[in-house]
Formats: structure tokens, sequence, C-alpha cells
């Protein structure tokens, strides 16, 4: 069996997680009910996320219903269950139905909602933004690496608890607690040195100590060194044969890595630079950027079978273009992609915000408030006085994170300004933010009170038949068309 | 009049008498407001020239008070698709016109960035709700429209707004913002807005923030800045076969301004077209660009895409 399984926490106090995030999740359980946001479990792999909602539905005496997100099969259960909450239904290990006559509450567990294809039409994001929509009538979570790739409109459906990567001391913790369940007499050093191999990653930490110290009773320091994973050590011999070699083995080592050609790549784009210059650069990232096309299209379409392409383009193909390698050692890079991504999301997603607030206000799309409105109203916004620069800020109901991204410290300034004069958005232009919020009549309309008895948002049909009176009445446009 | 800080709003038109430059389009919607009724519309003509305020004053021109509740503005290149689109409709087409107007008003924006198959669609809609709802669809080419669509609605082409007109307009503001114009000023706003209503008040609104008198040189700085001047950079540095420092740039814009794989390739082509490089030189840099581009649509990668952009400009240097 494997010891990620075996050692799985059954209870909430056994699930390593900081004190905040324990709070807010009992918390959130605790005063669940229908049509509360569901949970949005989010971190990096193997930092217990799933361990926790597992863990908090076994304290609670729930069932737990586990279903990948991703994959297309799971969607008729997932509307079944989370759709129509069937409340007398649970689920066995195979996927079917059984009828439980207890029925006890089931927290369902969305796992992978990242990996979701944005496109699709039944399943797909859309699909389950509609679903938490209509309010389940069970507690649902939903699980994700990179929160950032989910809608913004699915993220604020949900409360966001982020988890981090854990700490050295804590893997080295749990793992001190497996050897003495299993009678390993294990070296402090050892543990460390698997702790600190794993990045912050307890599953991979754990499947680690397995492999080195399963049926021994006693685990020194050199057996770790050995299984230690070696994945960077062979990215560096791969670049070293693309960049100074002529080898076109070095296709081969690459499929072999530990890696995929979508990692790889990054690897490749942030060293070249280091050894080729001028027109090997330029051809070479020319042969770089059609690997990336491929990649491309494998992302979009799935197209697995295409990745060779990009393979070979990004190893042999970059390697051939050089007239003569660059000689001497090169210390070669992490790829910076990775350090930027998540402060570029964030900035983007920032954009994006503003985008949408300057378009909705001043009547165009988010492409056009971008090219037409955005630098101005970053200008005044950063030029004009306080007043007339606040009033600009309340009239585009830009929120004080908004605010200092746009122009840095003078936000507080505005913001200050804008509650002492409690400056709010002009009602006026607001019409087509949320009309489906307004769709009742309003009764206070005098002339109009027979039309507004009849038209209750419930009797949805009388109105109907209200509507096609009064337009079948007044209405001539065939004398317009024809 | 409510105290709008931004001036394209301040002076957005609120009646169709508001409406500047566009005379004969005017005259004709007001016998629809005489008449209490509209057909569908269409809507073309180049950005700024009035398309959506006509289509808003219209609205009130012909509800009152009542028009926000009639009126829907939709965005045909924010929504995502159709569906969403013909939902909203739905949604908004469900209840009766409220105090007494004998229909709604759907406006749809950008409409020629749906399409031809989204278009079809629309028209099926349209035809749905035609007993409740007139639509107004507005684009920048009529061409671009399904001819199914055109027939069914009048078409009014706005033009660009004409120079005189435009004039009158802006001087009018000037006076009522107490901003002191000189006449080169005047003729510089006038020769880059080419028509566009909202580009003249913007680039007067920013040169006023920015310094005393607008003169003609505010105007050009005014209409500069309003590109990041990194990306000028950006390039001379990449032609000078820094590669490195370029990259780091882009690292910057991408990072700290925000900035997507598109905004940096559309911000590349203002600059180069306008840039005082060589002309055959540019030809090569934008077609380029436009692989560029059209790969990030097929869904490559940005950073990867503009590093090998930057090493193809870097490796232009020696020549």
């Amino acid at each position: 069996m494997l010891w990620v399984e075996k050692y799985r926490p059954k209870k909430l106090e056994d699930v390593v997680a900081s004190k905040d995030i324990l709070q807010k999740v009992t918390l959130w359980a605790k005063k669940w009910k229908p049509g509360q946001k569901p949970l949005l479990l989010a971190g990096p792999p193997g930092v217990g996320k799933t361990s926790l909602a597992v863990a908090l539905a076994n304290s609670l005496g729930w069932e737990v219903v586990e279903l990948n997100a991703s994959d297309q099969r799971n969607w008729q259960i997932i509307q079944r269950i989370v759709g129509e909450g069937a409340f007398n239904e649970t689920i066995s290990d195979e996927g079917e139905f059984l009828s439980s006559a207890h029925g006890r509450m089931k927290l369902i567990i969305l796992d992978e909602v990242d990996n979701i294809h944005k496109k699709e039409d039944t399943g797909g994001e859309a699909a389950l933004v509609r679903l938490i929509k209509r309010k389940p009538a069970q507690p649902v979570v939903l699980i994700a690496n990179d929160p950032y790739r989910l809608s913004p409109e699915l993220r604020r459906l949900c409360e966001m608890v982020n988890f981090r990567r854990l700490t050295k001391n804590q893997i080295v913790k749990v793992l001190e607690k497996i050897c003495i369940a299993e009678g390993i007499k294990a070296d402090k050093r050892a543990l460390m040195s698997i702790a600190e191999n794993a990045g912050g990653d307890l599953r991979a930490a754990i499947n680690d100590l397995q492999a080195v110290a399963e049926g021994k009773d006693e685990l020194k320091l050199e057996d770790v060194v050995v299984g230690k994973r070696t994945q960077e050590k062979d990215i560096f011999k791969v670049l070293q044969a693309i960049f100074k070699t002529k080898n076109p083995a070095v296709y081969n080592d690459a499929m072999l890595l530990d890696e995929s050609p979508e990692d790889i790549i990054h690897w490749v784009d942030e060293n070249l630079p280091l050894e080729y210059s001028g027109k090997d650069l330029a051809v070479a990232y020319n042969v770089l950027s059609k690997a990336d096309i491929f990649l491309g299209r494998v992302r979009r379409r799935q197209f697995y079978r295409l990745w060779k392409y990009a393979s070979y383009l990004m190893t042999v193909g970059v390697q051939q273009v050089k007239g003569e390698a660059r000689r001497g050692f090169t210390r070669y890079q992490r790829p910076s992609t990775w350090q930027m991504l998540f402060q570029m999301r964030q900035r983007r997603e920032m954009t994006k915000r503003v985008l949408e607030k300057i378009g909705r206000y001043s009547h165009m799309s988010k492409v056009k408030a971008n090219t037409e409105m955005f630098p101005l109203v970053k200008l005044l916004l950063q030029e004009l006085d306080t007043d007339r620069a606040a009033r600009i800020a309340a009239f585009y109901d830009l929120s004080k994170e908004e605010l200092e991204f746009l122009i840095g410290d003078r936000a507080s300034e505005i913001v200050e300004y804008i509650e002492m004069h409690g400056l709010h958005r002009i009602e006026d232009e607001t019409f087509l933010a949320e009309f489906e919020s307004k769709v009742e009549p309003e009764k206070s309309l005098d002339e109009e009170k027979e039309i507004g008895e009849k038209s209750q948002p419930e009797g949805d049909k009388e109105v109907r038949k209200e509507g096609r009176k009064k337009t079948g009445k007044d209405l001539t446009l065939d004398s317009f068309f024809s | 009049m409510e105290d709008f800080e931004i001036w394209v709003e301040k002076y957005r038109p609120r009646t169709l008498d508001e409406v500047v430059g566009q005379d004969e389009v005017i005259q004709r919607l007001k016998g629809y407001v005489e008449r209490k009724n509209i057909p569908h519309l269409l809507f073309s003509g180049p950005p700024g020239t009035g398309k959506t305020a006509t289509s808003i004053a219209l609205a009130r021109d012909l509800f009152g008070e009542n028009w926000r509740d009639n009126f829907i503005e939709m965005n045909a290149s924010d929504e995502r698709g159709i569906d969403v689109v013909r939902h909203k409709i739905k949604e908004f087409a469900r209840t009766t016109p409220i105090g007494g107007a004998p229909f709604k008003i759907i406006f749809l924006d950008e409409a020629d960035a749906l399409t031809a198959d989204a278009q079809a669609a629309l028209r099926r809609t349209m035809e749905m709700y035609s007993r409740s709802c007139r639509f107004i669809l507005s684009c920048n080419y009529v061409s671009r429209i399904i001819e199914p669509i055109q027939s069914r609605c009048a078409v009014f082409k706005f033009k660009p707004v004409p120079k005189e007109a435009m004039k009158r307009r802006l001087l009018e503001i000037c006076e009522r913002e107490k901003v002191k114009i000189t006449e080169d000023g005047l003729e510089a706003l006038l020769y880059i807005s080419g028509g566009d209503f909202r580009k003249a008040i913007n680039a007067l609104q920013g040169a006023a923030a920015i310094g005393e008198v607008v003169d003609a040189e505010t105007i050009y700085q005014i209409t500069a800045t309003a590109r990041p001047e990194e990306i000028g950079n950006l390039i001379d540095t990449a032609l000078k076969g820094n590669f490195m420092e370029a990259r780091q740039l882009l690292d910057r814009l991408m990072i700290e301004y925000g900035m997507s794989g598109e905004d940096i390739v559309s911000q590349l082509f203002r600059e180069i077209i306008s840039s005082p490089l060589n002309e055959k030189v540019k030809v090569y840099l934008i077609d380029k660009l436009g692989e560029v581009d059209f790969r990030l649509t097929e869904g490559a990668n940005e950073r990867i895409q503009l590093d090998a952009y930057l090493a193809y400009l870097s490796s232009l240097a020696k020549k």
C-alpha cells in the first residue's frame, strides 16, 4: 500500500496546515447551509488540499464524493449530485448510485477544477458556474492548483483558501511519525534531506521516503543521497547537450526527462541568450518559436502526438543552428517565467477589472476601454487635484486596490477624500450593470399601476400576455420593413 | 447636470439635438421619435462619431425618464459568444416595457466582432423578439454584417465629424472648462482626431491636465505619452543588438504594467509604424510581427514568441 494513502490524515487534527486555514475551513463547515459559497482550496500539489477536505468530512460525519472535474465522463454524475442535490442518493466507489435511507450530508469534492476545458459546452467551467449558481443542496469543495486559471466569476462564487508550500520542518515531523509507525530508526539528517528535496510537497516527500526506507529497520543519510531526485541535474545535462554539442541523441535524453516539453521549452528559452548571439540567436529563436506553436496546438486541441515535433525542434532544432559553441562553463538559470507568472496574472487580472469598469461606465468594450480611455484615466488620476481625481475614481467605481495599482501611493489620499465627502457613482449611468436585478417593475409608478399589479415576477405568463397585447396593438414594424 | 469629471462623459449628448456633426442621421431619427416607433437600426461608421451616444440619446428622447429600464447595452466583443448575448437578451425581453413604452431597445455594440455564424444566430434572436424589442446594432463596417441582418435594419452611416462642427464644439468645451487653447493647438487637435470626437476630447482633457495653455506641442506630447514610452525603448534596445537588456524590458512591461502579449504586440505595431525607421525595414518588422500576433491567437506562448521577435530585431543590428 502506498504510504501516502496509509497515512492520509483521518481527522482534522492530523492535517498539516496552518491554524488560519484550519479555522477558516472548520468555520465554513460548521455554519454550512444550502446556498452557501463552496470552498475553493488552492495551492501547489502535495500540500494536503484533498486530505484536508476528506478529513473535514470525516470529522463531521459527512460522506465524501470525490470526483475529478476535468474528466468529461464524470459530468453527468456531477450534475446529478451537485445540480439536483439528490439528498437520498449516495455513490459507490464504481460511480454507481446507491440509495441510502439515512440522508447523511455529502461533501462533494471536485478535484482539478483548473483543468476543465473552458470551451466545452457540456461540462466545462461555464457548466460548473451554472451548477454553483443553482445553490447546491450539498456542501461542495473545489480544488485547484492555480486559482488564477479559473474565471474571476467562478472565483467570486467561491470562498478561496490559499495553501502555501509546507516548510521543511513541517514535512520532517510527518516523516518522523511515519518512520516510528513503520518501526524504522531514521537519521534526522536523512529526513531533512528528503524534505529539502521535496520542495514543500509533502506527498513527494512521503513517496520518496517510502522508496528509500520501506522494509528497512534503519534509514541512514547515505541511503537518501542515492534516491535523491535528480531532475534538475538532468535538465542541465540536456541543456548542455543542446547548447554545447551537435549530438542529436539529445532528443532522446530530453524525452526521458521527467519534465514535459511545456517545461523544457522555458528552460531553453531562458538560457538560449546565454549561449548564442547575433544571427544564431535569431535563427535559434525562430526554431524555438515554431516548437512553441506545436505546444500551442496541443494545449488547444489536446493533440498530444504533436508534442514530439515540439520536443525535436526545441532540442535538436535549436542545437543544429549554431556555428560554433560558446566555450567555457555556463551557469544555467531557472526559467524566470515561473517566478513572474503569479505576479503577472495578478496584475493582468487587475487591469482587466479596471477595464471592465471603464468599459461599463463609458459604454464601450474592454478592448476599446484599453486603447481609448485607460491612458487618459490614469493620467488624470495622477495629474488632477484631489477633488477631481476623486470624482473620477468614484465615477468609475474604482476600489482602493485598483487605485493603488493605477497610481500607487496617491490612492490612499484619494480614497480618504472619497470617504470624507461621501462620493459615489452617479446612479444615472448604471443602467447596464445588473438589469437582471431590476426586472421587477417599480411599484411606485403611479400611471402604470395597472401593469405594475399584473406583472409580479411570479406571474411570468401573464407578463408575457400583457406584453403581447400591448405590442400587437401599437406596433407597425412590418410597415418599416416593407 | 451631473458633475462628471471625464469630459467625454460630461459632454456626451443627452438628446438627439445635442449630437454634433451627424445632421442627416439625426433628422431621420427624429422622424422616428415623432412617430414613437423605430425599426431595427444598424449604425455604421468609424469610432468616435457618436454611434453609442446617439443610441442613448434616441432612447432618452423616445422613453423619457424611463429610458434606462427599456434600454440595454451589450458589447459583442466582450460577451463571450452568442449564447451569452442570447441569454441576456432573453432575460431582458422577458418583461414588459416599463412606463408605457411600446418596446425595449437592445443596443449591441461592435456587432461586426461577431462571426458570420454568430450573426446568423443573432438574426434568429432578432426575429424571435421583434414583437417586443428593437435592436440597434453598431459596427465600424457594414460589409462585415451579414446581408440578412442588413436587410432587416434601417442602415445609418455615421461620417467622421466634419472639421467645422468639431471645432465649434471643442471651443465650446474650452470655454466651459476655462481652458486656454492656441490656434495651432486647435489645429493639432483636429489633425490627430481624424474625425473621432472621443479622441479629440480625450486629448484635450489630457493636455489641459498637464499644461497651462494647450498648444500643438502639448497635444502631440499627450498623444505620444498615451502609450508607454518603454515600447519605443524596447524596440531601440533590441535593434541595437542588446537582446538581454531588451528581454528585461519586456519582462517589466509584462509584470509591472500587466500587459498581455497581445497588448504588447499591438503597441509594437503602432510604434513601428510611426517610427523613423527605413520604410523597407518596417515592412519586414511588421510582417514578422503579424506572424507573432497570429501565433498568439493560435495559443502560442507570449513570452517565447516575443523573445523570438526581439532576437530577430537584435540580429538586424549589424546591417
